[in-house]
C-alpha cells in the first residue's frame, strides 16, 4: 500500500523535499558559513571583528537586557491580568480577555509609531500635555531610550504571556484546587501551593517566546531606538547592510548567527524543557473553575483593566488617527488643523504608497497561497505518509519561523544576489522567497493538526472505490481539512501583509512593501501621512481579523 | 467520625432542580451511596456536604455542628468541615510527590515533623503504597494515584469521607479489587463514608444503605437487600438488576385477587397476594418479576403457559426468553428440567411486587 503511494507521485512528493531544500537548506548553510567565510578562508575573524568594536557587543547587551527586562515586565502585566479574567468575577470579564490579547494584532512598527508620537521628547503628545498642565519647558518622558524600546516592547509582547497563563488557568482541573480546600487550605495558601506551581511552566513558557520575539522584533528599535542611537542586534545588523560593504555582510552574518543561537536557544528551551513540564491539568469532567469573589476589589480591579486597555489599545489608536488627521504636525490641535488631505494623498496621489499597496497584497496572497500548497504536501507527507525523512522535512520545514526574520533576510541576499548563478537582488522574488521561508511552518501546523483527525481509512476507501491517490486527495481530504487551509491561509496572508522586519533589508526601487513604506516615511520625517498610511493598515488588520473570525467561526482570529 | 445530617436540602441553577427537597441521616460509621444516572442530583448533593455548592434551601449537619444553612445564614467553608474527599480524576496534584501529597493537609494543620511523619507512613501503608514516598505522580498508575487520593483524605482524620465516583476511571479487575480495599479499610478505621456512584453492583457491594436518586429526587433509601428485593417503584425496580415489567389486571372475586394478563387472554386468571396490591385493589398494576424467580416447570403442573422463544447458555444459567401471549418475559434458570426452542412450558411466578 505504501509503496503504491509513493510510486504513485514520487514527482510531487519529491518535489516538496526539493523545494524546502532550495528555500530553506541552501540559504541558511551559506549563511553559516558565510559567517566563517573572510577573504575567502575559513576563520573565526568575523566573530573576533565582531567583539573588537564596542558598538558590537553593546548591540548584543542590549538585545539582551531588552529580552530580559521585556520578559520580566510582560509577566508581570499579563499573569495577574490572566488569572484576573479567568479566576475572579471581574465585570466585562470575556470582554476583557479579548482587548488585552488585541496588542498582539497591531503590527509592533505601528505600536512604535504611536507611542513615538506620544512621547517624543521634542512634541510628543504626553509631554506636550504636562507642559501645559504643569507650565513645565522640557520634557518629561522620552521615548528614544532603553526603556522607552522595553515600555513599547512590552505593550506589545505581553500578550504571549496572557495567552498561555490564562490558557492554563482555564484548563486546570478544578478539583486540584478542591482538594487543597478539604484539606484545610484557605485561597492565597491555595494559590501559592497549588495554583502557582502548576502555572509557573506555562509563565516560564510565556516569558520565552516575549523573550525570543522581543530579541528578534526589528520595527520598534529600528522606530523608537536608532532615533536615540540605542542600537540592538536586529537594528545592527541593517545599519551594517545598510553601509554596505563586503566586509559589511560578513559582520551581518556573524552578527545574525548570534541573534539566531540566543532566540533560537530560548525557544528550544521552551519546546525541550518547559512543554514536558507542563502537567496535564486537563480535567475529565468539563467544570469550570470557580471565580473567585473580588468583593470591595472589584472596582479597583476594573479599574486596572480600564487603565491597562486605555493604555495599550486606545491611546495608541487614538494617537495614530489623531496625527493622521493633522495638516502641521507639532502645532496646535485646533478645528483648523485637522483634515482628510493626508488620505487622499497616500490613497491616490503618493506612488510610494500607491505602490506599497499592490505589492503588498500581491505579495501576501502569493506567499500565502504558495506556503498552503506547500505547508499542506509536507504535513501530509509527515503524517499520512511512512517516506523515509518525513520528519525532517517537517522539521527543517518549520526552522525558518523560529530564526529572526533579520536572519533569514541575509540569507536569501547570501544566496540570490547573484553569487550562485541566480540573482534576484532588488526583485519581488526575493521578498516572496523570505515569506514563503518563514512562514510556511504555519501552514504546516495548522494543516497538520487538521490532517490528524483524518482517519487513513476515508482515503483508503477511496482508493479502494477506484479513485487515483490524487483524486483521493482532491475529494476526500481537501475537502475535510478545508477549514484548517482557510485559517491557515489567512494566518500567512495577514502577518506577510504588514511585514517589515525581512523586507526592509530586501526591498528596491520597484519592490516596496507597506511596512517599508511606513518606515521610510516615518524615518523621513512624513509623520502625518506615514499615521495615516498606518491608519489604513489598521483598519485593514481589523477587517481582516473579523474576517478570520467569521470565516472559521471564531476559532481563530482575535 | 460523625454522622451527617440533611434537612429539606434543595439546589437549583435557575429554573432547574437538582437536588430537590432531600431529608436523610447518615449515620456514624455507615457507608452509605447516593446512586442513580448521571444528572440525577447525586454528584451536586454530594459538593453541598463538601462545601463546594451552596444549597438554595435547607441545612446539613456533619456531627452536632451545623455547617450549612439557607435560613440562619450559616456557611461554613469547605476547608473548615473537616470532610475527606476523593475525586473522580483522583486530584493528586502533580507537581508533588507521594509523600508531599499525602502530608498536605497535616502541614496546613502545622502537624510536627514527627507526628506527620508516623502518620503519613501509616495511611500509606493502609492503601498499600509503602515505599513509594519518593515517587511523583506521573510515574503512578491510575490505580496506584487514586490510592494517593485515598491516603491524603484518610490522614487529616475527617469526620466524615466524600467519594465521589472514585472508581470509575479504573479498569473493572482494579475496580473490584478496590471496593473490597475501600470496604476494608472503613471497617477497620470505622470512618463514615457517601460513596457517590452510578454503578449499582459497586454500590450494592460496599454499602450499609443506598440512596436511590432520580431527577433530582430520592427514590428510595434502604438496604441493598431492600432495593432490590422490595423496591418502592418501578424506576428502582428497572435500575437495580434484572426485571420483567407486564401489564396485569386485578379484579376481586369471591375475597380473592385475581389476576390476568390483557395481552394473553388465554392464560386463565391467577391469585396474587393482596399485600402488594395496596389499598386500591383493583384495576390495571405492573407485574413485576426477575428473572430468577421465575420458574419454569412443565406444562402439566401451571396452569400459565408460555412458548420458549429463545435460550441462551451463559454458564451458571440458561437464560430462556418465553412468549407469554404478545410480551416476552425473560427467566434464568440455574438449575430444574431444561427445555427445548418452540417447547410449551409452564411457569411459575414466586416472587414479584406489583405497582399501579
Amino acid at each position: 500500500m505504501l509503496q503504491r503511494k509513493i510510486k504513485a507521485d514520487p514527482f510531487i512528493l519529491g518535489g516538496t523535499f526539493v523545494v524546502i531544500a532550495i528555500l530553506v537548506v541552501f540559504p541558511l548553510t551559506l549563511l553559516f558559513l558565510n559567517s566563517f567565510k573572510f577573504d575567502g578562508a575559513y576563520t573565526l575573524q568575523n566573530y573576533a571583528t565582531v567583539f573588537q568594536a564596542k558598538r558590537n557587543y553593546t548591540a548584543l547587551f542590549n538585545s539582551l537586557k531588552l529580552g530580559l527586562f521585556t520578559s520580566l515586565f510582560s509577566v508581570l502585566l499579563g499573569a495577574p491580568l490572566a488569572w484576573l479574567v479567568t479566576r475572579t468575577n471581574l465585570p466585562f470579564a470575556k470582554l476583557f480577555r479579548t482587548l488585552f490579547i488585541l496588542p498582539y494584532m497591531i503590527p509592533p512598527f505601528i505600536g512604535a509609531i504611536a507611542w513615538s508620537q506620544l512621547l517624543n521628547r521634542r512634541n510628543g503628545y504626553i509631554n506636550r500635555l504636562i507642559q501645559s498642565i504643569f507650565g513645565i519647558e522640557g520634557y518629561v518622558f522620552n521615548v528614544n531610550t532603553m526603556p522607552g524600546l522595553i515600555w513599547v516592547m512590552t505593550l506589545y509582547l505581553y500578550p504571549f504571556v496572557f495567552i498561555t497563563v490564562a490558557g492554563a488557568l482555564e484548563r486546570m482541573d478544578p478539583t486540584l484546587e478542591e482538594a487543597a480546600r478539604t484539606c484545610g487550605s484557605k485561597t492565597m495558601k491555595i494559590m501559592r501551593d497549588i495554583t502557582l506551581p502548576l502555572v509557573a511552566p506555562s509563565i516560564a513558557g510565556g516569558a520565552l517566546l516575549v523573550f525570543a520575539s522581543s530579541i528578534a522584533n526589528f520595527g520598534i528599535p529600528a522606530l523608537v531606538g536608532m532615533q536615540g542611537r540605542v542600537f540592538v542586534l536586529t537594528t545592527m545588523i541593517y545599519s551594517y547592510m545598510h553601509s554596505g560593504g563586503f566586509n559589511g555582510i560578513a559582520t551581518a552574518s556573524a552578527l545574525s548567527i548570534m541573534l539566531m543561537v540566543i532566540s533560537v536557544g530560548a525557544l528550544l528551551i521552551n519546546n525541550f524543557y518547559l512543554k514536558k513540564k507542563q502537567y496535564t491539568l486537563i480535567s475529565g469532567k468539563s467544570m469550570r473553575p470557580k471565580t473567585l469573589d473580588l468583593g470591595a476589589w472589584k472596582i479597583p480591579c476594573l479599574i486596572v483593566a480600564l487603565v491597562v486597555v486605555f493604555i495599550t489599545v486606545i491611546m495608541p489608536f487614538f494617537s495614530i488617527g489623531l496625527t493622521s488627521l493633522l495638516d502641521a504636525w507639532g502645532a496646535d490641535i485646533t478645528w483648523e488643523n485637522l483634515t482628510f488631505r493626508n488620505y487622499r494623498y497616500i490613497l491616490f496621489e503618493y506612488g510610494l504608497t500607491k505602490d506599497a499597496l499592490k505589492n503588498s497584497f500581491l505579495l501576501a496572497i502569493s506567499a500565502a497561497t504558495i506556503c498552503m500548497v506547500l505547508g499542506s504536501l509536507i504535513a501530509y507527507i509527515s503524517v499520512k505518509t511512512k517516506i523515509r525523512g518525513r520528519k525532517a522535512l517537517e522539521t527543517i520545514a518549520q526552522i525558518p519561523y523560529t530564526i529572526p526574520g533579520t536572519v533569514v533576510a541575509i540569507a536569501m541576499i547570501l544566496a540570490w544576489s547573484g553569487n550562485y548563478g541566480v540573482n534576484l537582488y532588488n526583485t519581488f522574488w526575493i521578498l516572496l522567497f523570505a515569506y514563503v521561508a518563514h512562514y510556511v511552518a504555519f501552514a504546516v501546523r495548522t494543516t497538520s493538526a487538521s490532517l490528524e483527525q483524518i482517519h487513513t481509512s476515508l482515503e483508503e476507501a477511496a482508493r479502494i472505490s477506484g479513485g487515483s491517490w490524487f483524486t483521493s486527495l482532491k475529494d476526500i481530504v481537501v475537502p475535510l481539512i478545508r477549514p484548517g487551509l482557510v485559517a491557515g491561509w489567512f494566518l500567512i496572508f495577514m502577518p506577510t501583509l504588514r511585514e517589515l522586519t525581512m523586507s526592509i533589508l530586501l526591498w528596491g526601487p520597484r519592490t516596496v512593501t507597506i511596512g517599508v513604506a511606513v518606515f521610510e516615511m516615518q524615518e523621513a520625517g512624513y509623520v502625518q501621512i506615514s499615521a495615516a498610511f498606518a491608519t489604513l493598515l489598521l483598519l485593514i488588520v481589523i477587517a481582516g481579523n473579523l474576517l478570520v473570525k467569521w470565516l472559521t467561526r471564531g476559532k481563530v482570529g482575535i | 467520625m460523625s454522622k451527617v445530617v440533611l434537612k429539606g436540602l434543595s439546589k437549583s441553577f435557575g429554573d432547574v432542580n437538582v437536588v430537590n427537597n432531600i431529608d436523610l441521616e447518615i449515620k456514624d460509621h455507615e457507608f452509605l451511596s447516593f446512586l442513580g444516572p448521571s444528572g440525577c442530583g447525586k454528584t451536586t448533593t454530594l459538593r453541598m456536604i463538601a462545601g463546594f455548592d451552596m444549597p438554595t434551601t435547607g441545612e446539613i449537619f456533619i456531627g452536632e455542628r451545623l455547617v450549612s444553612s439557607v435560613e440562619k445564614k450559616i456557611f461554613v467553608p469547605p476547608e473548615e468541615r473537616n470532610v475527606g474527599m476523593v475525586f473522580q480524576n483522583y486530584a493528586v496534584w502533580p507537581h508533588m510527590d507521594v509523600f508531599k501529597n499525602v502530608a498536605y493537609p497535616l502541614k496546613i494543620k502545622k502537624t510536627g515533623a514527627e507526628e506527620m511523619k508516623e502518620r503519613v507512613m501509616k495511611v500509606l501503608s493502609m492503601v498499600k503504597l509503602t515505599g513509594m514516598e519518593k515517587r511523583y505522580p506521573h510515574q503512578l498508575s491510575g490505580g496506584q494515584q487514586q490510592r494517593v487520593a485515598l491516603a491524603r483524605a484518610l490522614v487529616m482524620e475527617p469526620d466524615v469521607m466524600l467519594l465521589d465516583e472514585p472508581l470509575s476511571n479504573l479498569d473493572a479487575k482494579l475496580r473490584e479489587e478496590m471496593r473490597f480495599e475501600i470496604k476494608d479499610i472503613q471497617r477497620r478505621i470505622g470512618v463514615t463514608i457517601i460513596y457517590v456512584t452510578h454503578d449499582q453492583a459497586e454500590a450494592m457491594a460496599m454499602s450499609d444503605r443506598i440512596l436511590l436518586l432520580h431527577n433530582a429526587r430520592v427514590q428510595q433509601l434502604g438496604t441493598p437487600k431492600d432495593l432490590y428485593e422490595r423496591p418502592e417503584n418501578q424506576f428502582v425496580a428497572d435500575f437495580i438488576g434484572l426485571i420483567n415489567f407486564l401489564k396485569i389486571d386485578v379484579t376481586e372475586r369471591e375475597g380473592r385477587m385475581m389476576a390476568s394478563f390483557p395481552s394473553s387472554p388465554e392464560t386463565p386468571p391467577f391469585e396474587v397476594n393482596p399485600e402488594n396490591t395496596g389499598k386500591s385493589s383493583e384495576g390495571g398494576f405492573v407485574f413485576a418479576i426477575r428473572p430468577e424467580n421465575v420458574k419454569l416447570v412443565s406444562p402439566d403442573s401451571s396452569s400459565i403457559r408460555g412458548k420458549v422463544t429463545k435460550k441462551v447458555y451463559l454458564g451458571n444459567i440458561l437464560d430462556y426468553r418465553v412468549a407469554l401471549g404478545n410480551e416476552e418475559i425473560r427467566v434464568e434458570a440455574s438449575s430444574g428440567e431444561e427445555f427445548e426452542l418452540g417447547q410449551t412450558v409452564g411457569l411459575r411466578f414466586e416472587s414479584y411486587v406489583l405497582f399501579k
